[in-house]
């Protein structure tokens, strides 16, 4: 499957490590480990509609739908968490995929206030709504979900439950990467009239991303259904989105890795500055504009540039250090 | 709808059309002319609207002098932006408006520590009092915002066709390596579009400072509505924008006046999204070629 | 403005045996000093001390609804403070110091969550101070299991299936529900009653209680609407409600930017009659409607420098510390006018300290039933007592009595200070009727 033992290696150490940090770590934190791997999905799913170069303000609200998915479902039928999580990414998908049709229309700058028009009015379907939504209370009583007779309300067994949610996640998506599929994705972003030219269905494979992506984040909000309980419209409006961005602004969307690295920066950044206390939006804004104006590629461009201070100098024949890693 | 509420809704209409119109001229100016859109422009409308909060409600400032003063402070907040994220941004049109997005961040902080989050400041009524109109009593405050908006767009207009300026800004909106050619300064227009958009944005935040709850976060319920009335007009034309203004505040008071807000709100994306799936180039847009 | 009233108001009170304590001891001019079974260090020998107590404010601290959460953290600090001077709260002998911990939850449900895993499983919190809403509805199953006594303000909050979240800081709906009853005497010869507040779970529910008393206490109910919580524009909801000529309008629950704009719009459309509402920002609402319209407007936020309470009071002293502390100069500066929140979770707070040192112990359930057991416990807002089971399944609630005041030259002022216990009593069943064909009692919601 995967090119090189080291990646292997990588991949194993990466599983024991996540395996083990339960066990060593405060209760708490195996909270703040469990949003995080929810935020990992979320962040590579935002990566593929972005391979297209449509950067959409809509994601986190496809996100939304699949926790609300998740709690209609759980809350009609009764349904298990095995089947809740699954069937909440599929109605993601869906309205995914409606969203897209009169956003296909539109490219680059008109994509993304299209995108977040769109997304509103999916929110505000929720706001207005009392009946089935819950409206601006939105909705309670979303079980945790049990399996075997273990329950998910603790943190432990429901980190490892997310851990394989994430596992095979990340696995599709770097799969999707690496893939024809994700190399068309890549030649539209470059220069769309050039893959028209050659054959290639652009708002097909458009559509395909943004519904993948949407796919995705509803694996996300169903997890994060399960895990609060509760959804709210708040949890996905455009100050959360625009969290979103940072994480992939910050990280870069180039690699795969990027993204990742991305939030995890941010992730720590965040519970740190909690001292801040009102202060931090502000932090977070100037963050943002750092890194748009001065590091655009993010920091895996930082480590690009690094990487070939240190490592293209070296003569040739001498080990393998251009070839290391990704 | 019996008369008196009819007449109201029609009054609020205009009101609320005046006032979408200052705002959204500044953001599709700014947008014909660098290609790029202010996430943040929602913010200015709040920074004007605290100008006036502070020159009048706590320095006593007489009422239009208050107003008056936003045009500056905002209009400089606007080059302040063009010069500093716009401009290093200007090959990557995305990055620049996400970049706006964090500006919003920092504006609502700062003006938040500054004068305080939470309850709402009010800003006193200068003229209080109301216009009676075949039975609808319509408030002082509110009345003015109409004759302002005229005389705004008017200069505007005026700045656009009849000063050299203006005309190079067009010129620059329209086709920008021609304009170049003809030894227009590019880097100067940008930033005087800037300007316009930061003033006006100001103007419409500082004219409805009495009449809305002044809050940091009053510029959220702006942004989509401006965004959505430019798409409709279609992105870089001003008179298309100031079209789609009126008809919004219409449809937008008319909706909320039967229905409620939320529903007005939907209304309007959903005929957005109408205009982009039957005319992408909105009501007055130019076709791409 | 005025309406003629038939006879003075304490003569009223008087003979219908409404507790005026404080209003005799305020006209005799004494001190009105909160008692506590706390008490000053007076022992011969003081008690040992004890581990520290954690206590949660779990609060929007940014974003829009920081206003109802981050001036909490003012109050609920002087309070532990001069607790901390004696020692710290008494509890089985020991002196334990009290130690408070915030968390931002920016009023979402989420967040909230995360902060109340992290005050509970990092900062060991036994009482967690809040707003509620949806932040009680989303921490409310994890604070369960833990046993972690949460302070929502909302009254509506409290539920039977959440043994620990109790209620009461704020005094809706019973300042609601009470208002009718006092204009029915103070204003004997009005008749026609209009009420409108906005359509979440807390303008709903409020208003379905208040309707229910004001027709329990033989008001004509004209109007009885809820707008939506979005509305900016309230001409047309004020056109409405006008158009039934009512002789008072009530505002409810109403949020404060909204009674602003209501007011305003009253003023606007030529509204004459008597405006009451739950809380009035007269200092906003005085920047959009001269001071003569505001004139006799009642509502039940007190104003803690109000000669009512006496001078040295517990009131008193409260502003001035705070003054010293966070005024403008101060050494803490906070840089905004003293606010209804800067000591409106100090209720709660004080109420389950009480019940703490009267149990003996933290444990959620002795000091819930303590309380319970209790005829009276000191609050800051006097001797309150834990009830509620007719009206929301469990006595969680934290009942104070209840001040009304009137508006006078632009200040508000304490005009009587009402219990609530006896009065429901002789009305429950007519009221609970009525909020039943509304659905909105717990069962239902």
């Amino acid at each position: 499957m995967f090119v090189n033992w080291k990646t292997w290696l990588f991949l194993i150490a990466v599983l024991a490590v996540a395996g083990a940090a339960p066990f060593m770590v405060r209760a708490y934190s195996t909270e703040v480990l469990i949003l995080f791997m929810i935020n990992l999905i979320l962040v590579c799913s935002y990566r593929i509609p972005t391979m297209t170069g449509d950067w959409s303000l809509s994601h986190v609200v496809m996100m939304g739908v699949g926790a609300y998915a998740t709690a209609l479902l759980s809350k009609w039928w009764d349904l298990s968490i095995l089947l809740t999580v699954p069937l909440s990414a599929v109605v993601a998908a869906v309205v995914g995929l409606i969203l897209v049709t009169p956003l296909i229309r539109t490219k680059g700058f008109g994509f993304f206030i299209a995108s977040f028009a769109l997304g509103e009015f999916v929110r505000l379907t929720w706001v207005k709504f009392r009946d089935p939504f819950g409206g601006p209370r939105g909705m309670i009583g979303i079980p945790s979900g049990e399996l075997g007779g273990i329950d998910f309300f603790e943190p432990v067994p429901y980190y490892f439950f997310v851990l394989v949610f994430v596992f095979f996640s990340l696995l599709v998506m770097y799969r999707i990467d690496r893939s024809r599929i994700g190399r068309t994705f890549k030649a539209i972003y470059t220069d769309s009239e050039l893959a028209e030219s050659v054959g290639i269905d652009v708002p097909h494979y458009r559509a395909l991303a943004f519904a993948t992506g949407a796919f995705f984040a509803g694996i996300a909000g169903s997890l994060l259904a399960h895990r609060l309980g509760a959804v709210d419209p708040k949890n996905f409006d455009v100050t959360t989105m625009v969290y979103l961005i940072i994480w992939i602004v910050v990280g870069g969307s180039s690699t795969f890795w990027g993204p990742i690295f991305g939030l995890t920066v941010m992730t720590f950044v965040f519970e740190w500055s909690r001292p801040l206390l009102e202060w931090r939006p502000l932090l977070f804004g100037g963050i943002l504009i750092f890194f748009l104006v001065f590091l655009p590629g993010g920091l895996e461009s930082l480590f690009g540039k690094l990487r070939e201070r240190f490592f293209t100098r070296k003569p040739l024949g001498k080990g393998s250090a251009g070839s290391s890693g990704t | 709808m019996d008369l008196p509420t009819l007449i109201q809704t029609i009054a609020n209409s205009v009101v609320a059309g005046s006032v979408y119109a200052i705002i959204a001229v500044g953001l599709a100016m700014a947008f014909g002319v660098m290609k790029m859109a202010n996430f943040a422009h929602g913010e200015f409308f709040m920074a004007g609207a605290y100008v006036v909060y502070v020159f009048y409600a706590l320095l006593g400032w007489p009422f239009p002098a208050a107003v008056l003063m936003a045009i500056p402070i905002v209009g400089a907040m606007g080059v302040a932006t063009e010069r500093f994220i716009f401009r290093p941004t200007r090959d990557n049109v995305m990055a620049g408006f996400m970049a706006t997005a964090g500006l919003a961040f920092i504006l609502q902080v700062l003006v938040g520590q500054t004068w305080g989050v939470g309850l709402m400041r009010s800003v006193p009524t200068p003229y209080m009092g109301a216009m009676d109109i075949f039975g609808a009593k319509i408030g002082w405050q509110r009345v003015l915002v109409l004759p302002s908006a005229v005389v705004m767009l008017s200069a505007l207009w005026f700045f656009l066709y009849r000063v050299k300026a203006g005309k190079a800004l067009r010129a620059c909106a329209q086709d920008p390596e021609t304009a170049r050619l003809q030894g227009i300064r590019i880097g100067r227009m940008t930033m005087l579009a800037m300007a316009i958009s930061g003033a006006s944005a100001g103007l419409a935040g500082a004219l409805m400072a009495p009449i809305h709850p002044v809050t940091p976060y009053m510029g959220h319920g702006v942004i989509l509505t401006a965004f959505i009335i430019v798409v409709m007009g279609g992105m870089e034309s001003i008179a298309g924008a100031v079209l789609a203004a009126v008809l919004l505040g219409f449809v937008h008071t008319f909706v909320t006046t039967l229905f409620d807000a939320v529903t007005a709100q939907m209304v309007g994306v959903a005929i957005m999204a109408l205009v982009l799936i039957v005319r992408p180039e909105g009501l007055l847009g130019r076709v791409k070629a | 403005m005025f309406l003629k009233k038939t006879m003075g108001r304490r003569e009223f009170f008087t003979a219908s045996s409404i507790s005026i304590a404080a209003a005799a001891t305020a006209a005799a001019g004494s001190s009105f000093e909160v008692p506590s079974l706390v008490g000053s260090a007076a022992a011969a020998t003081p008690e040992p001390i004890g581990d520290p107590i954690h206590i949660g404010f779990l609060a929007a601290l940014s974003g829009p609804d920081a206003g109802w959460g981050l001036p909490g953290l003012t109050g609920n600090q002087i309070f532990i403070d001069r607790v901390n001077a004696e020692g710290g709260l008494l509890v089985g002998g020991e002196r334990r110091p009290l130690k408070m911990f915030a968390f931002d939850d920016e009023a979402t449900g989420s967040k909230a969550l995360q902060g109340a895993k992290q005050l509970v499983l990092e900062n060991d919190v036994k009482f967690i101070s809040a707003i509620g809403g949806n932040p009680a509805d989303a921490t409310h199953p994890f604070l369960s299991k833990k046993k972690v006594i949460y302070a929502s303000l909302i009254s509506t909050d409290i539920m039977p299936d959440r043994p620990y979240l109790i209620a009461g800081g704020d005094v809706t709906p019973r300042i609601d529900m009470l208002r009718p009853f006092y204009h029915r005497f103070v204003n004997p010869d009005l008749k026609r009653w209009a009420v409108i507040s906005q359509d979440d779970t807390i303008g709903l529910t409020s208003q379905a209680w208040e309707v229910g008393s004001a027709l329990a206490d033989g008001w004509d109910v004209v109007y009885d609407v809820n707008y939506a919580i979005e509305t900016t524009d309230f001409a047309p909801v004020v056109t409405a409600l006008l158009a039934t000529k009512p002789d008072v309008v009530s505002l409810n629950l109403s949020y404060p930017t909204f009674v602003v704009q209501i007011v305003e719009q009253l003023y606007l459309q030529g509204f004459k009659g008597l405006i009451s509402a739950n809380y009035l920002d007269t200092e906003s609402i005085l920047q959009k409607v001269p001071v003569e319209y505001l004139e006799g407007a009642v509502d039940s936020f007190q104003l803690f420098d109000d000669p009512w309470w006496g001078s040295p009071s517990w009131q008193h002293d409260f502003i001035t510390e705070w003054m010293a502390r966070y005024g403008p100069g101060a050494p803490e500066d906070v840089h905004r006018e003293i606010t209804g929140i800067d000591w409106d979770h100090v209720i709660t707070l004080k109420v389950w300290a009480e019940g703490v040192t009267l149990a003996g112990t933290v444990d959620p359930d002795a000091v819930l039933e303590t309380l319970r057991a209790q005829e009276s416990i000191p609050s800051i807002l006097g001797p309150s007592t834990m009830v509620g089971k007719e009206m929301w399944g469990i006595d969680n609630m934290v009942s104070p009595p209840i001040p009304i005041n009137e508006v006078r030259g632009g200040i508000k002022r304490v005009q009587a200070v009402v219990r609530f216990e006896g009065w429901f009593a002789a009305r429950k069943e007519k009221i609970i009727k009525v909020v039943e064909e509304k659905g909105q009692m717990h069962y239902q919601r």
